[in-house]
């Protein structure tokens, strides 16, 4: 189920909010885990018995853990806990992958024959948050959860399951033990829902339908502008459709009492790669940083073990989020340019000056996302071969002046501006002014009423379109 | 206080409550909307194979939405006083001074996206080559006709931002190649439409539905007759200057209702005297209608005339040919209008059994991929 579907929206946020805020509060976990299974579920049945599976021996192996009073032992457990849950990443998310690279490699008499595995909904999400548990109960940052339904919650949280933010056990383990849904908490959920549900629908569904036209097309037959058009738009489609989720992950949580950590802040606007992952999916670096990073040694061991250790983290951080060469190159590019940052690239930029430096990270970061979304290595060299003038001379066979209708126009001007922090600084000058009642009372109805216009705006944009699949569904 | 606290839940929750109330008491009737679909029925719950039923139960509702159809109006009514434009620019899309146009493959046939391959015209040709041969077999003609899309004529109406990759159409690629590769007669109304336009003539196409007027339908028959008697001098000519018009008043039509602008926009096209009607046909045939065909008093109109002399007509035809029926069936001795259900396939076993003179294949313009065997995803309505 989207956040951004109608069923969502009108029939099971409701039903779940009333029966939460009608509730007394000890019954609060087991309703939120009961929604959560049923919100689950409701996206593939079948693959529901893996969620249940994981909590089941993920709790299990969390008081092993926590029982055993040898350190050998414990470590025994972790690597059980851990090759449990990589596991089933490498069984359901990567033998496609795999097997059909070994095909490649075997004469047609010998290819192996197999049924391509369907990708279970937020398998990657809920995996690194259990893997995040385990560790944490190893490293004796919090004690091993011994009330089942408490941990199947923290792993099946639904506001969070399926696309994140990847919250770590140990900062939320005391929100799920205690936590009360007050006026203030209730009204910024609501807040943050209705932003993020305008950054996917109004915005990102917006910049979707000319990015596919425009990477569908035989990337010989663009010309540059097109090209660069595609990319612009599937750049601004790609950050709004994924944080306007996050943002409706925390508006979520906050509407039945949890604080989920922020994943987005402006990453378009970094001046390096190396500030750049520390604004875009924050939960995913911090994920990396705590559990890969620094165990590998981080940047403790001498300049080129550090390069090593980026080097990995980048080729897991690009497979994490597909089974694909494409995906995997994705992630080494990153590594690439954050390991020149390294070697003096950031420094050297610096002294210019910040536009060189924030010009260069976009370029950086732009031309990366080819890989992302092209569907294999060849169309993604074709297409920048076609971003640098290597395909056709003219827009003759895509037609972009089609697509600028007054929408796309305004989705376009809004959609640049909202990248950067400019309405977070205009919001908050307005707020910390100097107000009569009389102008606050104004003031806030009418931002209340005007998100409950871009609510009714989405509603009326979701009835009228189908167009409306996210992105971050398929890691 | 902060009055935002207390406010925004309330509206929020309010919303939703009274969203959820009315979709089980029903206080607001949703207005009509023309959606040119079935809506998705209410999935069973079959617990052995529970997998489909998400999908299928999310695909009832939001077909069956609470307030949908309110949204889509407003959404309709918001994005052509705001922008000009339509809320469903998939299906229509709103052009100047009230035009609206078919969206989607239509469109996209319109600017060129799709055309014919040597492949597709080489598959075609041979098709229609063996239709002409069979008709010509049993003693008949076989004709070609296609009526053209609104923006092939009333291109100067449509939005700015739609140009033409393409000078030419794949129908006209299609007809070029009849003409130059094939010797299946093919009735250009393309070019005569064009021209007659162009010298002033009255409004050709509907302003808010992809069909054309009676005034234009007059003149596909008169250039259809003016080149059936080439072949056949028996057929008594067509004299327009008879034909009497009206201006007819209505809201707007099929693509605004689709909008759901239906009030907000206007339709006064030329159209046929009273008289004119189809409905004046005198005879029947018992072929069976096809199921789920929406126009079965239509699939298959009959008018007969006492001139033994003159031909005998078959035409397999769409909505387009409707404002001509009348026109045609007065100059030959039979003739046989067939609706196949936008099949435009070829019917051996009828031409067996009528026997025709005269077979003509009308098919709209947005339609022609349908001949293909394999027809593009997309083709068609």
């Amino acid at each position: 189920m989207l956040f951004s579907s109608l069923l969502f929206l009108y029939v099971f946020l409701p039903a779940v909010l009333l029966l939460i805020l009608l509730s007394p509060q000890r019954w609060h976990n087991a309703l939120l885990l009961l929604a959560s299974l049923i919100f689950y579920a409701w996206g593939g049945v079948s693959y529901s018995l893996l969620l249940v599976g994981s909590i089941l021996v993920n709790y299990a192996v969390g008081l092993a853990i926590g029982r055993s009073s040898h350190s050998i032992r414990k470590k025994q457990w972790l690597i059980i806990g851990l090759i449990v849950n990589l596991g089933l990443l490498v069984v359901f998310k990567y033998t496609n992958f795999l097997l059909g690279n070994i095909n490649n490699w075997l004469p047609p008499a010998g290819k192996i024959d197999f049924k391509p595995i369907l990708l279970p909904l937020g398998i990657s999400f809920f995996t690194f948050q259990a893997i995040s548990y385990l560790v944490d109960v190893y490293r004796g940052a919090t004690a091993p959860q011994r009330k089942l339904h408490r941990l199947a919650l923290y792993i099946s949280l639904f506001p969070q399951l399926i696309a994140g933010p990847i919250v770590r056990y140990k900062d939320i383990a005391g929100q799920i033990r205690e936590r009360r849904i007050n006026r203030d908490l209730l009204s910024s959920g609501i807040e943050r829902f209705i932003i993020g549900l305008g950054k996917k629908v109004l915005l990102a569904n917006n910049f979707a339908p000319l990015a596919d036209d425009i990477f569908i097309v035989a990337p010989q037959d663009l010309d540059p502008l097109t090209a660069w058009t595609g990319l612009l738009m599937y750049t601004l489609q790609i950050y709004f459709d994924f944080s306007g989720y996050s943002d409706m992950a925390i508006g979520l949580g906050r509407m039945f009492g949890f604080q989920i950590p922020e994943n987005f802040n402006f990453p378009y606007i970094s001046r390096s790669i190396r500030e750049f992952w520390r604004r875009w999916h924050i939960s995913l670096s911090q994920w990396f940083r705590d559990y890969l990073y620094i165990p590998l040694g981080g940047n403790r061991k001498g300049e080129s073990r550090t390069y090593f250790n980026l080097f990995i983290v980048f080729l897991l951080t690009g497979l994490w989020h597909g089974a694909a060469w494409n995906f995997l190159l994705w992630g080494l590019m990153h590594g690439f340019f954050m390991i020149l940052e390294r070697l003096g690239l950031e420094q050297f930029l610096k002294k210019r000056g910040s536009l060189p430096s924030h010009l260069y990270t976009l370029l950086v970061v732009m031309l990366a996302w080819v890989l992302f979304r092209t569907p294999n290595l060849h169309h993604a060299w074709q297409y920048y071969l076609a971003l640098f003038g290597g395909g056709s001379a003219t827009d003759h066979s895509f037609d972009l002046a089609y697509y600028f209708g007054p929408d796309l126009w305004m989705a376009l001007i809004v959609g640049l501006l909202a990248a950067t922090p400019l309405f977070r600084t205009i919001s908050r000058k307005l707020e910390k002014q100097e107000m009569t009642k009389l102008q606050s009372i104004g003031y806030e109805s009418l931002t209340s009423f005007g998100l409950m216009l871009i609510f009714l705006y989405c509603t009326m944009e979701l009835a009228t379109e189908a167009y409306n699949p996210f992105i971050y569904f398929r890691f | 206080m902060q009055i935002k606290t207390y406010l925004l839940p309330i509206l929020f929750m309010g919303i939703l409550l009274v969203h959820g109330l009315d979709s089980i008491f029903q206080f607001f009737p949703e207005p009509h909307l023309q959606e040119n679909r079935i809506l998705v029925e209410k999935p069973e719950l079959d617990l052995s194979f529970l997998d489909p039923f998400p999908r299928d139960y999310e695909a009832y509702y939001n077909d069956h939405f609470n307030w949908r159809n309110y949204y889509i109006r407003a959404g309709a009514y918001l994005n052509y006083h705001a922008f000009r434009q339509s809320a469903l620019p998939a299906k229509v899309i709103i052009g100047k001074e009230g035009w609206l146009y078919k969206a989607g493959f239509q469109m996209d046939m319109y600017r060129g996206k799709y055309r014919f391959s040597p492949g597709d015209l080489k598959i075609l040709g041979e098709e229609l080559t063996y239709r002409k041969n069979f008709v010509e077999s049993r003693g008949g003609k076989y004709y070609v006709c296609i009526a053209p899309m609104k923006p092939q004529i009333y291109p100067e109406f449509l939005p700015d931002n739609i140009r033409r990759l393409n000078d030419q159409s794949c129908a006209q690629q299609l007809g070029e190649y009849l003409v130059t590769a094939t010797d299946v007669a093919y009735i250009d109304l393309f070019g005569p439409l064009q021209q007659l336009k162009d010298k002033g003539s009255p409004q050709l196409y509907l302003k808010t539905d992809h069909h054309w007027t009676d005034y234009s339908g007059m003149l596909a028959s008169k250039i259809i007759i003016d080149r059936l008697r080439e072949d056949f001098p028996l057929i008594p000519p067509l004299d327009t200057s008879t034909i009497k018009f009206n201006i007819a008043h209505y809201n707007g039509l099929s693509l605004a209702q689709l909008l759901g602008l239906e009030n907000e926009m206007e339709e006064n096209p030329p159209t046929y005297d009273g008289a004119m009607k189809f409905q004046a046909l005198n005879g029947s045939r018992p072929y069976p209608v096809p199921t789920q065909f929406p126009f079965p008093e239509e699939y298959c109109l009959v008018k007969v005339m006492p001139n033994p002399e003159w031909p005998k007509l078959m035409m397999v035809r769409e909505s387009f040919a409707t404002p001509l029926i009348k026109l045609l069936g007065d100059r030959f001795r039979e003739s046989v209008f067939l609706f196949d259900n936008w099949k435009h396939q070829f019917h051996p076993d009828l031409v067996e059994q009528e026997q025709p003179d005269i077979y003509i294949q009308m098919i709209w313009e947005g339609m022609i991929f349908n001949l293909l065997p394999n027809p593009p995803k997309g083709a068609g309505w």
